[in-house]
């Protein structure tokens, strides 16, 4: 028992890390066994943003774009190359996994290091494993796992420096800080977060004014690097510095144009705000575990213990943030709990996790007495997690906004059309709305044209038919081609309909082409308008055909039927003019 | 010095008659004065029977006879000749002269202490056949090396070749008539001529003593440097660059120049990546090193029980070393920190090395100085550097420790005990125990500030860091101690090196010793003024520059084990910190350019890097600068200078004085390499009275 003991003391950090290893290892497996790992859209975007920095049109760091931050994508780069990587998703998974681990390392040895107790930091790192929503998650090329290890690791350096006062952790605290900030944007609330922390910790030591400032310039001049970099490389490509967050394409517009509930609930709403986001980290975490967590703070706080307390601080910044983020009305999140329309964003609940990890850590170091209590607890509210699904898995897969959605079903038949019937020249297609087509058809990343192309992007735009062989549009999500399918004059000469399926169309150029026939997939869910009963409708200021078949017909989808109706009248080419008489379906 | 023992050379050539006259002249006279001697007459040809006749006298009169045969000339033969070392004079005689007896009579009346003595006739110069010479045999020998063995003008060259050479020559007025001239004149006009364009490799003065090195030297470049050290000069600054230095650089230059012509761009291309290689080792090497020192805390922690415990009876003797020039300002400041040392006077030898023509300074010291300081006053000489000094001073150290400070220098109380405790505790391979510099000026302004900011970087991280992967450690100036049987055996300074502290660390490391830093720190002056910190730096720019060129002439004494590759430390922190001083404001303009003028230049300055290679210069550049300047607050932080971290912002300005400096130094080591810019100390107790 003694040497059991001495051996556990010696390798207690070498065997967790070990383990969780082999457990993130196997569930990656698993869930790449049942073809799980790439059902987030966002995964495939992400690894496609990767490869293009090596094969597309306009190859270069160029590539890696505004509308997330870069970091995941850079780390993907060694293997994403490869086709195999890629198309497995393998390059984006191996970092979660990796990330994973390490964040397991160091929340370890924070655990042990601070509690001195291989109690505590056993149930520590069974509570933060053991969770499956982070165990399915941590094997798909999503920026969670990520973020989590690097919240983690900068948490571990500020503590490390609260406590042994070698200046070396600073700059070690900035670094895993500055790193966070491009993995997400969370992480740009937790580095002036844990700016202030700093400071105020040197201000708590009786320090005097000067090492204060001295101590929050060291950290602050790594940390905010990060910020500034992306800020400037936003201003000097783009010419704005706020693309990222105001810019057509960017994470929130997105958001916000696929559901746009949640926003309208928690925009300027704190109870609101808060209680989505928590309903979201119980669907994570679970209930218990949240409570758990809110006790040991209270009893930290009671009995003055701040060096857990500080730690606990520092890890609870997603919280504040999201709620935050939500009360402003940037962020977009739905749990089946709260609002009843399904799940979006929901794993954005799971960034508590490294706190109530240790949330019941702290529990466990608090009296020796009832640690095997605590241990039940956790027990049990694994069990209850267990029993169902993880929740990352169910919001992946949601059938309003996820893989299993109706645009989600209808992205995978075209990608399988796409895939028998392959265009030998460029393909026109949206990066910011459908990226993850390209990837669901294996179109070759060099043969797309996209918004990051450059200039062939500014040619095709101008004059398609100079360059796309074809042109996939999916007019519902307003994407920056339907335009052009519509408003170029002579459109429908050099291109022709040959995909209709739910909101995508495709085009492919008739010069070289013409017997293509055009397969419209009718969807189950729609009826579509007749054409015989028309209506009329005048043309109003500020109208086009999208917004007009919206309106009337339900859809702006069926923009087609009005072109169809007034084509012999009007049009070889829909345009549309105010105080224009058009013919419409009726509704 | 009166002459004791001179050797006579005749060379003769059909002198029967004259032979005859001079010998027995030359006998009386140098019996009758008592000196002891020996004369020999080389012969070269003579048909009248003048070597019969010598040998017919030999039992009166004992003249050695060296014939010369055909194939050899009279130079060639001395060369090789016995008779030059066995005497420390030599008297040089021309036969056809008559009155050369009374004149040598003369010379050898007055006592001697230049290294060639002639006689002056009334209308004479230098440049007049001489008839009698008297020259140091030392000199003779190193004459007799440069000279054309086929020069027919004998003597006459050999005084060219030694005025030549900047060894003093001195004229001794004499009543006789001057010998014949007129002689040769083409030869001697030509002879002249051919000096101007010749450059003769540097000679090596012995010292005086085998016990010292004192008036040890060098003559080189029409000069005599007196150096007290016995340094060879391939390992001395001496020259800047040697002859295979020269060669390779004037040939990569013409590389350069021809592939430009071929293909500019290309060559702009392999150029610029090449830098940003350099550029991109030297962060990662910087990175390295500070977390090394952050992380291990390397120095040696001395602790203030361990001062107290030690008793007086066993300390040793040190010797502080003290150059002074023109600072008579500091001197009382420096007298106190002296006195206030915590350590007993009786084994406090502190010599203040004034220099002989600094006679203000000599006054005050000699009306102020303490009776345990002791004031030493340097001879003058060429090159009058602070390394002369050192060298002049370690001659006449009695202490078992030698420590060096700088005139306005102020260390800590117990830092001479806290040495000593180090070097009891550290292995006898480390030869160099060193101080941590720092200011004591640095709220006086701005430019002290920053100088601070850099001082703590250097000292509390950079070293450190070094010395924890036991890298060569470039010294800084003052406060290093040494063993005085050590720093004896790696033969002191190098006097010809503006950056002998630099310098010193190198050799140290080749010879296979340490350099050790101990946790006590002496307080210097930060200059102040920016005209004078401009000075300053592009003298140690222009040391670091000597250090570089001198120590990359035998690289592999870097290289102690595949584990150690310290060249590579080396050329990165001698060699790449000096490189980059002068390219920085280059290629942060093209920097600048890239982004101002990206719709114009963007596309050519692109195509001169490589997509990689643009990479990692942007990531240099961006990062690589931040790291740098963030290197600054770590030292301050490190130092517990808070007040300063902020000021690393303002380090992008401070370098840019540096590369100002840089080219000022670049363009004195071409003019005049080792003028020593002296730094003006004090000016922080002007600031004070006002």
């Amino acid at each position: 028992m003694k040497r059991l003991n001495s051996f556990l003391d010696r390798n207690l950090i070498t065997i967790i890390t070990f383990t969780a290893l082999l457990v993130f290892t196997g569930m990656f497996v698993f869930y790449y066994s049942q073809h799980a790992t790439l059902l987030y859209g966002d995964s495939r975007a992400r690894l496609l943003i990767a490869r293009r920095v090596f094969d597309s049109l306009t190859p270069g760091l160029s590539q890696l774009g505004s509308v997330w931050p870069p970091l995941p994508q850079i780390l993907n780069l060694p293997t994403v190359w490869n086709s195999y990587f890629f198309y497995s998703g393998l390059s984006g998974s191996l970092v979660s996994i990796i990330s994973a681990v390490l964040a397991t390392y160091f929340l370890a040895k924070m655990a042990l290091e601070i509690s001195k107790s291989k109690f505590v930091t056993a149930i520590t790192v069974i509570a933060f494993v053991l969770n499956p929503s982070f165990l399915y998650i941590s094997t798909t090329p999503m920026t969670e796992s990520l973020f989590i290890f690097l919240m983690v690791i900068s948490t571990y350096f500020i503590w490390k420096w609260s406590k042994s006062s070698n200046i070396i952790y600073i700059p070690l605290a900035g670094m895993a800080t500055v790193a966070a900030t491009l993995t997400r944007y969370d992480a740009w609330f937790f580095t002036g977060f844990a700016a202030i922390f700093i400071s105020a910790i040197v201000f708590f030591k009786h320090k005097p004014f000067s090492e204060i400032k001295g101590t929050f310039i060291l950290f602050s001049t790594i940390a905010f690097s990060g910020i500034a970099a992306w800020l400037i490389y936003n201003q000097i490509i783009y010419g704005n510095m706020l693309r990222f967050a105001t810019g057509e394409g960017s994470a929130l517009s997105q958001a916000i144009l696929k559901t746009g509930i949640s926003v309208k609930l928690t925009k300027g709403n704190i109870v609101n705000s808060s209680l989505i986001f928590l309903s979201a980290s119980i669907l994570n975490v679970g209930i218990v575990s949240l409570i758990v967590t809110l006790i040991a703070t209270v009893i930290l706080f009671i009995r003055r213990n701040y060096n857990f307390l500080l730690v606990l601080l520092l890890l609870s910044t997603p919280l504040w943030f999201n709620i935050i983020s939500l009360f402003l009305g940037q962020s977009e999140l739905l749990t089946e709990d709260f609002v009843t329309h399904g799940l979006y964003n929901t794993r954005y609940g799971l960034l508590v996790l490294p706190l109530t990890a240790l949330g019941y850590g702290v529990m466990a170091s608090i009296s020796k007495r009832f640690r095997l209590a605590v241990l039940a607890v956790l027990l049990f509210q694994l069990i209850a997690l267990f029993s169902s699904p993880p929740i990352t898995l169910k919001d992946a897969t949601d059938v309003t906004y996820g893989y299993a959605s109706p645009k989600g079903i209808e992205q995978q038949k075209l990608a399988a059309w796409i895939q028998s019937r392959p265009s030998s020249g460029l393909t026109l297609i949206s990066a910011l709305s459908n990226d993850s087509l390209v990837f669901d058809a294996h179109i070759p990343t060099n043969k797309v044209v996209n918004e990051g192309s450059g200039r062939y992007w500014q040619t095709a735009i101008n004059n398609p038919s100079v360059i796309a062989d074809r042109i996939i549009v999916s007019p519902e999500e307003r994407d920056s081609i339907w335009k052009v399918v519509l408003e170029k004059k002579n459109f429908f000469d050099d291109f022709s309909l040959v995909y209709s399926g739910g909101s995508f169309l495709v085009y492919d150029l008739t010069k070289n082409n013409k017997l293509k026939t055009v397969e419209i997939v009718p969807t189950s869910t729609e009826v579509t308008p007749s054409l015989k009963a028309s209506c009329d409708y005048i043309v109003r200021y500020g109208d086009c055909l999208w917004t007009i078949a919206e309106a009337k017909l339900g859809n702006g989808f069926y923009y087609t039927k009005i072109v169809e109706l007034n084509k012999k009248t009007y049009f070889d080419f829909p345009t549309i003019h105010p105080n224009q008489k058009l013919l419409i379906p009726c509704p | 010095m009166k002459i004791k023992k001179i050797n006579i050379f005749i060379p003769t050539s059909n002198h029967r008659v004259q032979i005859n006259d001079l010998s027995h002249g030359l006998k009386t006279l140098l019996i009758e004065a008592g000196v002891d001697h020996k004369i020999i007459c080389f012969d070269s040809k003579s048909t009248d029977g003048t070597v019969e006749y010598l040998k017919s006298i030999y039992s009166e009169i004992p003249v050695e006879i060296e014939e010369i045969s055909l194939r050899n000339t009279l130079t060639k033969v001395l060369r090789k000749h016995p008779a030059i070392n066995d005497s420390d004079y030599i008297a040089i005689i021309d036969p056809d002269y008559l009155p050369a007896t009374t004149v040598l009579k003369q010379l050898l009346d007055n006592t001697i202490k230049q290294d060639i003595l002639l006689p002056s006739f009334s209308k004479g110069n230098i440049h007049q056949h001489p008839g009698v010479m008297i020259i140091k045999s030392g000199v003779l020998t190193h004459l007799l090396e440069v000279v054309d063995h086929k020069e027919k003008i004998f003597q006459h060259s050999l005084i060219q070749h030694a005025a030549h050479l900047g060894y003093e020559i001195s004229n001794l007025p004499v009543d006789d008539p001057a010998p014949k001239t007129g002689r040769n004149r083409f030869a001697k006009m030509w002879l002249k001529f051919k000096l101007i364009f010749t450059h003769f490799p540097p000679h090596h003065i012995p010292p005086q003593n085998t016990e010292t090195m004192n008036w040890a030297g060098v003559h080189y470049h029409k000069s005599r440097f007196i150096t007290h050290t016995t340094i060879n000069h391939q390992h001395s600054a001496v020259t800047t660059l040697n002859h295979l230095q020269k060669f390779i650089l004037l040939n990569l230059g013409i590389i350069l120049l021809i592939s430009l012509v071929l293909n500019w761009h290309l060559t702009l291309l392999v150029l610029f990546s090449s830098l940003v290689v350099l550029y991109f080792l030297d962060l990662l090497f910087n990175v390295f090193i500070i977390f090394r020192s952050l992380f291990i805390n390397p120095e040696i922690v001395i602790k203030d029980e361990d001062v107290n415990s030690l008793k007086n009876k066993e300390l040793p003797i040190i010797t502080v070393l003290c150059p002074l020039y023109k600072e008579e300002a500091v001197l009382p400041q420096f007298i106190e920190a002296m006195s206030s040392f915590d350590y007993p006077k009786d084994k406090l030898q502190v010599l203040l090395l004034l220099e002989e023509v600094d006679t203000g300074t000599i006054e005050v010291a000699k009306e102020i100085a303490p009776p345990f300081i002791q004031i030493l006053i340097v001879p003058n000489s060429l090159p009058r550097t602070k390394p002369k000094a050192l060298n002049w001073g370690l001659g006449h150290a009695k202490g078992e420790y030698i420590v060096i400070y700088d005139a306005e220098d102020i260390p800590e109380k117990d830092q001479l005990k806290k040495a000593v405790i180090a070097f009891n505790r550290e292995g006898k391979d480390v030869f160099c125990m060193q101080a941590k510099l720092n200011f004591y000026n640095p709220k006086q302004n701005l430019l002290t500030r920053l100088f601070t900011a850099e001082y703590s970087l250097w000292f509390d991280l950079i070293l450190t860091g070094l010395y924890s992967i036991s890298a060569p450690i470039p010294l800084g100036g003052t406060s290093n101690f040494f063993r005085t049987k050590d720093i004896i055996k790696v033969e002191g300074w190098d006097a010809f090196n503006v950056c002998e502290d630099c310098d010193l660390g190198m050799r140290l490391y080749k010879r296979g010793n340490k350099t050790a830093l101990f946790n006590s720190t002496t307080f210097e002056e930060a200059n102040s003024n920016l005209n004078s910190w401009i000075k300053q730096r592009s003298h140690w720019i222009k040391g670091y520059i000597q250090g570089f060129f001198v120590h990359i002439r035998s690289p592999r004494g870097f290289n102690r084990s595949i584990r150690q590759p310290h060249l590579f430390t080396f050329i990165l922190m001698v060699g790449g910190k000096t490189l980059s001083v002068f390219i920085n404001p280059f290629l942060w303009m093209i920097t600048l350019a890239y982004f101002i003028f990206r719709p114009y230049l963007g596309n050519f300055i692109e195509s001169l890097y490589p997509a990689p290679i643009f990479y990692m210069g942007l990531f240099t550049l961006m990062l690589g600068n931040l790291i740098y300047l963030y290197n600054y607050m770590l030292g301050c932080a490190k130092r517990g200078y808070w007040h300063l971290v902020e000021l690393g912002f303002l380090v992008p300005f401070y370098w840019l004085m540096m590369s100002f400096a840089a080219w000022k130094a670049l363009y004195q080591i071409l003019v005049k390499p080792y003028y020593w810019e002296k730094t003006t100390h004090g000016l922080h107790l002007n600031k004070a009275k006002l």
